[in-house]
């Protein structure tokens, strides 16, 4: 979806006050809604994040009871932790992100949400991976599970630089 | 009462976990400011109703749905609405904890080392409600340290009963696996109150030294010797009617410990016993015996020869004293001329008839 129509989208479901507010205010509601809503979507993979760790720690000790655990348990972890609260604390729109000397504008704000919306389908791939591990573990098979366990480090690990790309794509850094 | 127009937490301290603002008289277009790493909980009548995330929020019907939609369905608030707001940190804290607990009882003398601990663990508020709730509601406790102290509790009882489910040979060798599953089973106590687990570090385990020996297998047979010797020690002094010697006769307290002095005293009487060794085979056999159970020679001490010179006795067969290194030489049998019985070197009267051996 391009910056164009998402923010069509936004600006739809706003009410006659924001309307009012926009127009007044050069669109501050508008750029006030893409920012929560963005925030939202972050809410949304922090928890996915959350309910990631709880099923990993389901899977880990039933890898240490059985003696099938590997070093990449506890890094899967770790890297959780370590990306989970990047996602959740990331700046979302305001200076920080954003060039400090131009103003910031609904569309550049709507690029930060269409970037942050592509990288679902990362996470939900690596929702699927511990989802398969986490049946593995409740049938007893193990077979595969430290192979399995890498796959979804190194998922996460790429999730983790995609979302290191975000800050780069929208802060110019040349001098 | 005044109406507060802003309400923020700015000066939290390293070690503080959540702050109440009792009784806060809000209105409408009060400004509620929420740090980056923390939460607000509105309260009121003792409910927790809205939570809070970062960011400057405006108290509107908008905002705090619940606690207006409820209180306004009922005509309590107009514009301006008492209510308690607690902030709660999102921050890491770090509880630190440590004890002592004991391993499994381990191989054949259910050794059980004493295992010493200390390490800290690293937490943060997952759920505020729920914290708010089940943990600081009741307490009043607003530190770090109020949550250490309350989580070493359960901290410590999940190491002692993980320990103890480890023999010393285990811990050993995978002390970071025990530490592990010790970590992820806290992770649930934790969540009971709302907390997250994030590492559970162990600083050192003090394993002592003879757990160590222990571990490794002489060390485990030497310990083993030791402990059958120290009771078997016990189990002598205790006799002749003392406690010991009492439940041991009554039957009573027939454990393993017994079970091996027993198998110890009957080692004992076993090496106490005398043997005769075969001068032909090597063969031991008991004492009393007169041929030998291997291959049939005789067991009867050998003849010994006197020195004709200094008196020292040789063994038969010898050629020279052992003594002075004189010939030992054998004089032949004196047969009797009046009765034909034969006499052994040196006697001087028959012992057959009593003639005279000339």
């Amino acid at each position: 979806m391009s910056e164009k129509e998402t923010l069509e989208k936004v600006k739809d479901r706003q009410g006659l006050l924001a309307k009012i507010q926009n127009v007044f205010r050069m669109g501050y509601a508008t750029r006030e809604d893409v920012r929560e809503i963005d925030k939202k979507l972050r809410d949304l993979y922090y928890a996915d994040f959350k309910s990631l760790r709880h099923k990993w720690e389901e899977i880990y000790l039933a890898a240490l009871n059985a003696g099938k655990a590997a070093e990449d348990f506890k890094k899967v972890i770790q890297v959780i932790d370590r990306v989970g609260e990047k996602v959740h604390r990331a700046d979302y729109g305001y200076a920080g992100l954003m060039d400090r000397k131009g103003s910031i504008r609904e569309t550049e704000l709507t690029r930060v949400l269409n970037y942050d919306k592509a990288l679902n389908d990362e996470l939900q791939s690596i929702v699927k991976a511990v989802d398969e591990l986490y049946n593995d573990m409740q049938t007893g098979n193990w077979t595969d599970a430290i192979a399995k366990a890498r796959n979804i480090k190194s998922l996460i690990l790429g999730f983790e630089s995609k979302w290191d790309e975000r800050e780069k794509q929208f802060r110019p850094l040349e001098v | 009462m005044p109406i507060i127009e802003r309400v923020a937490w700015d000066n939290a301290g390293p070690e503080d976990i959540a702050y109440r603002f009792p009784k806060l008289t809000l209105k409408y277009g009060s400004q509620v400011i929420v740090k980056e790493n923390q939460w607000a909980v509105f309260f009121r009548d003792g409910k927790a109703y809205d939570v809070f995330g970062p960011g400057r929020h405006t108290i509107t019907s908008n905002n705090i749905p619940l606690l207006t939609g409820a209180l306004k369905a009922l005509g309590i608030i107009g514009d301006i609405f008492d209510c308690e707001v607690v902030f709660v940190s999102n921050s890491q804290f770090r509880a630190n904890f440590g004890g002592k607990a004991y391993s499994a009882p381990s191989g054949d003398i259910k050794y059980q080392a004493e295992i010493g601990f200390y390490g800290y663990m690293l937490y943060k508020v997952e759920d505020p409600k729920l914290f708010v709730v089940e943990f600081f509601g009741n307490r009043g406790a607003s530190t770090s340290r109020d949550v250490e102290n309350y989580i070493r509790g359960f901290i410590n009882e999940r190491i002692i009963s993980e320990f103890g489910r480890h023999d010393i040979f285990e811990v050993v060798k995978n002390a970071d696996v025990t530490t592990d599953k010790v970590a992820l089973k806290i992770s649930d106590e934790a969540a009971r109150v709302g907390l997250k687990v994030i590492d559970c570090v162990f600083e050192g385990i003090n394993i002592p030294e003879e757990a160590r020996r222990f571990a490794s297998g002489l060390g485990a047979q030497a310990m083993m010797m030791q402990y059958m010797k120290e009771t078997a020690g016990e189990l002598k002094g205790a006799e002749g009617g003392g406690a010991a010697a009492a439940g041991l006769g009554a039957g009573v307290g027939l454990t393993m410990p017994f079970l091996m002095a027993q198998q110890l005293q009957q080692a004992q009487t076993a090496q106490a016993q005398q043997v005769v060794i075969c001068p032909n085979c090597g063969a031991k056999n008991p004492v009393g015996m007169k041929f030998c159970g291997q291959c049939g020679s005789s067991l009867a001490p050998p003849a010994k020869i006197k020195c004709p010179k200094c008196g020292a006795e040789n063994p038969a067969g010898m050629k020279f004293c052992g003594q002075c290194g004189s010939p030992l030489t054998q004089t032949a049998e004196t047969t009797c001329p009046n009765c034909g019985a034969k006499n052994p070197p040196g006697m001087k009267f028959c012992g057959n008839c009593g003639a005279k051996l000339g």
